[in-house]
């Protein structure tokens, strides 16, 4: 690995495998993303985290599930290859379509519930996008021909546990054999190295969270950008790559100090001295820690679902202003340089890419295109725009009789005093004894019998508002007929949650982390000093 | 004590931190000229006669040899009628394929020459309409064709001697899949 000429040997193995993970985001099902970004994001993580094995046994018992619980000629490819867009609620339906499951499978709510001789298994709904895209990506990386081989023993008659789980450890045998060709292993990736030393130099004793701020990015990037990549290959040229490895630092940082405050220990596995993590824990670690990007990933998906919450652009905005409470509240300039001379220097390089000898002093000269103050302005946009859709989603939900519309309604007037709700008054008064008197499904039933009849009182007024601003809205999944479509109220349902957590992340990220900042000022030093880096990046190139 | 716990957070912090990194480079990769296809669309091409495939899906089963294999299996699984290489003919070109409940009878055109009738017959199950008709040649290529509606239960063709398929169809070396 140490050699120029095994660096590029192992770029181009792992290009096959980034290949295999693009072929699964790019795939399409009924002219929609076939795979969420999360679930794409969630195979890469086995992948890297070489927790595979666990999500291969699932899939193995999935393709018992698909043989034995769909239709008598169907083979277990149709689950996976023509149920369409992988979520969920398309599994279920898929499994709910059929009645003549062999008598072993149970079709359930949540799961499906294999009964084998020897000892059962359950696979849910919610696991089925990430198991079809493990096995897209099977059959993309091993082969179909190697993988059906594998499979085969399931075929002939409802197989055993034991059969189920030998043929997942031949499964898992042969995608440890493809990623020893194309994945390093951990102790040779490394990638973080140079920017883990720069940014502990700087701390003044240990490094953590809160010692990672805004001079550490900008002064790592101005003193390594010109060298194209640090020592194990990462991009550190474009200011985009460093701030978003800057923000992945500051989150693992803030997960191992959590860790430490809530358990005094960090789930790493048994080896400490060799610093040998233990897969599933580290898949799992990661995995919380990216889970602020889930409202924004959540609200993409209803977008994809035909629900046009956001446009291309507001999409981007909130994209590029949100990253979490930790980097909000760490890295807030960063945010906004990355916001905007990021984009400055990724027209630069699209620029050079695209044409031939280029004017480069003319064109670093007129960059950036925007400036702090406007994207103040557009966040602050985004704000009103997130409102609007909260009221629009309020009253599809309040229409439909769903519960989520409480949560929606308190989000939207956090004052609203709907406690009395909670007591019904024909109840017993249970004085000041401990028995806690609130029964949410008779709670509910009076929040929307309030909402039908109190025209005048809060809630009656938030009613009014919410149907005005819904009419006003003429985009996808906004008309009176598709608000009555089953699958379209459950969108909005998605789409309440994550609208109330990225509401909630943006007003904080304006209020409390850019609020003092003298922005007009600091547009002015950066313009000067982006353009010098700029100027020595690419000033010399003409094309 | 202290010490074990700042050696396993900097463990831990350095290989989450990579993680993370080779997570988003393997997200941000490009799926371009690298001979790999889509399974998702590889079944759509394999079962659904309206489907469209991509040039690349094209280019794939035309020069790479593992998506070839994947492809041969993935017909031999789905489609509902496979007929084998045809035992070598004494003499002249074949006049039929057949296996059992499918048949394909070659005749030529008498108005011209250089065109062939080719009659697709499912007797086997005469409620089977085929769709789609795929050629797989011994140098893994496949060429594929979408079918008009069965009239009285049997499917008219007429091809030009010399294109593609119809030579495919004559060739006593190829398999031919029915969906």
């Amino acid at each position: 690995m140490g050699s120029p000429e095994n660096r590029f040997l192992e770029e181009g193995k792992s290009a096959e495998l980034c290949a295999c993970l693009q072929i699964i985001q790019e795939t399409t099902a009924d002219d929609s993303l076939k795979y969420s970004d999360k679930t794409c994001r969630e195979l890469a993580r086995l992948i890297v985290c070489r927790n595979y094995a666990p999500a291969v046994l699932e899939l193995c018992h999935l393709v018992v599930g698909a043989i034995y619980g769909g239709s008598h000629d169907q083979r277990y490819e149709a689950l996976f290859f023509a149920s369409g867009p992988a979520r969920a609620g398309g599994f279920r339906a898929w499994f709910a379509a059929f009645t003549d499951q062999h008598k072993a499978i149970d079709i359930g709510r949540q799961e499906i519930f294999i009964s084998y001789a020897d000892k059962p298994f359950a696979v849910t709904y919610g696991r089925m996008p990430l198991l079809s895209a493990l096995m897209e990506f099977l059959m993309t990386a091993i082969g179909y021909a190697p993988l059906d081989e594998t499979l085969s023993p399931l075929l002939g008659g409802l197989p055993s546990h034991k059969q189920v789980s030998d043929a997942a450890n031949d499964l898992s045998r042969q995608v440890y054999s493809y990623l020893g060709e194309h994945l390093p292993p951990v102790q040779e990736q490394r990638k973080s190295q140079s920017f883990l030393q720069f940014a502990s130099d700087r701390a003044a004793a240990e490094l953590a969270a809160a010692t990672i701020n805004d001079d550490t990015v900008l002064d790592y990037w101005m003193a390594h950008a010109d060298g194209d990549s640090d020592d194990r290959g990462v991009d550190v040229k474009t200011y985009r790559s460093v701030f978003r490895m800057a923000a992945h630092l500051v989150r693992v940082l803030r997960y191992a100090e959590d860790q430490y405050r809530m358990n005094g220990a960090l789930p790493i596995g048994t080896d400490f001295e060799s610093g040998e993590i233990d897969p599933g824990d580290l898949e799992t670690a990661l995995a919380e820690i990216e889970l602020p990007d889930q409202p924004l990933s959540a609200l993409h998906n209803v977008v994809s679902a035909g629900v046009k919450i956001t446009n291309k652009r507001e999409m981007e905005r909130l994209q590029e202003a949100l990253h979490g409470e930790d980097v909000g509240r760490a890295l807030p300039k960063s945010i906004l340089r990355n916001a905007v001379f990021g984009d400055a220097q990724a027209g630069l390089v699209q620029a050079l890419r695209r044409a031939g000898p280029l004017p480069m002093a003319q064109l670093i000269a007129a960059l950036p295109d925007d400036d702090y103050q406007t994207r103040r302005k557009q966040y602050s946009q985004m704000i009103d725009h997130l409102q609007q859709m909260m009221l629009a989603s309020f009253h599809v939900l309040a229409r439909a009789g769903k519960p989520l519309a409480a949560s929606l309604a308190i989000a939207l007037h956090p004052d609203l005093d709907i406690s009395d709700l909670a007591q019904d008054p024909n109840e017993p008064d249970w004085g000041d004894s401990n028995v806690v008197s609130f029964h949410a499904e008779n709670a509910m039933a009076r929040f929307f019998e309030r909402l039908e009849a109190d025209d005048n009182g809060e809630l009656g007024k938030l009613s009014g508002t919410a149907r005005t601003a819904f009419k006003s809205i003429s985009r996808q999944g906004f008309s009176q007929a598709e608000m009555e479509r089953a699958d379209i109220v459950e969108q909005f349902g998605k789409a309440a949650i994550a609208l109330i957590a990225v509401h909630k992340e943006l007003s904080r990220f304006l209020n409390n982390h850019i609020a003092s900042i003298d922005w007009d000022q600091l547009i002015t030093v950066d313009t000067t000093l982006f353009r010098s880096q700029f100027t020595t990046l690419y000033g010399g190139q003409n094309g | 004590m202290a010490e074990q716990a700042g050696t396993t957070k900097q463990h831990f912090t350095q290989a989450a931190f990579d993680a993370l990194l080779t997570t988003d480079r393997l997200m941000a990769g490009t799926a371009a000229d690298t001979g790999l296809v889509s399974p998702t669309e590889m079944y759509a091409y394999a079962v659904d006669a309206s489907h469209q495939p991509s040039p690349g899906l094209l280019d794939a089963l035309n020069t790479q040899a593992p998506v070839q294999a994947s492809f041969r299996r993935l017909l031999n699984n789905t489609a509902r009628y496979h007929l084998p290489q045809v035992a070598a003919a004494s003499s002249g070109d074949i006049e039929q394929r057949e296996s059992e409940g499918c048949k394909i009878a070659f005749r030529p055109s008498r108005a011209n020459a250089a065109q062939i009738y080719v009659i697709i017959e499912c007797i086997g199950d005469t409620s089977f309409n085929p769709a789609v008709l795929f050629v797989c040649a011994v140098d893994g290529t496949t060429n594929r064709m979408e079918l008009p509606v069965a009239q009285n239960g049997r499917i008219q063709l007429l091809l030009e001697r010399e294109s593609d398929m119809a030579k495919g169809l004559l060739d006593i070396k190829t398999e031919v899949y029915l969906k």
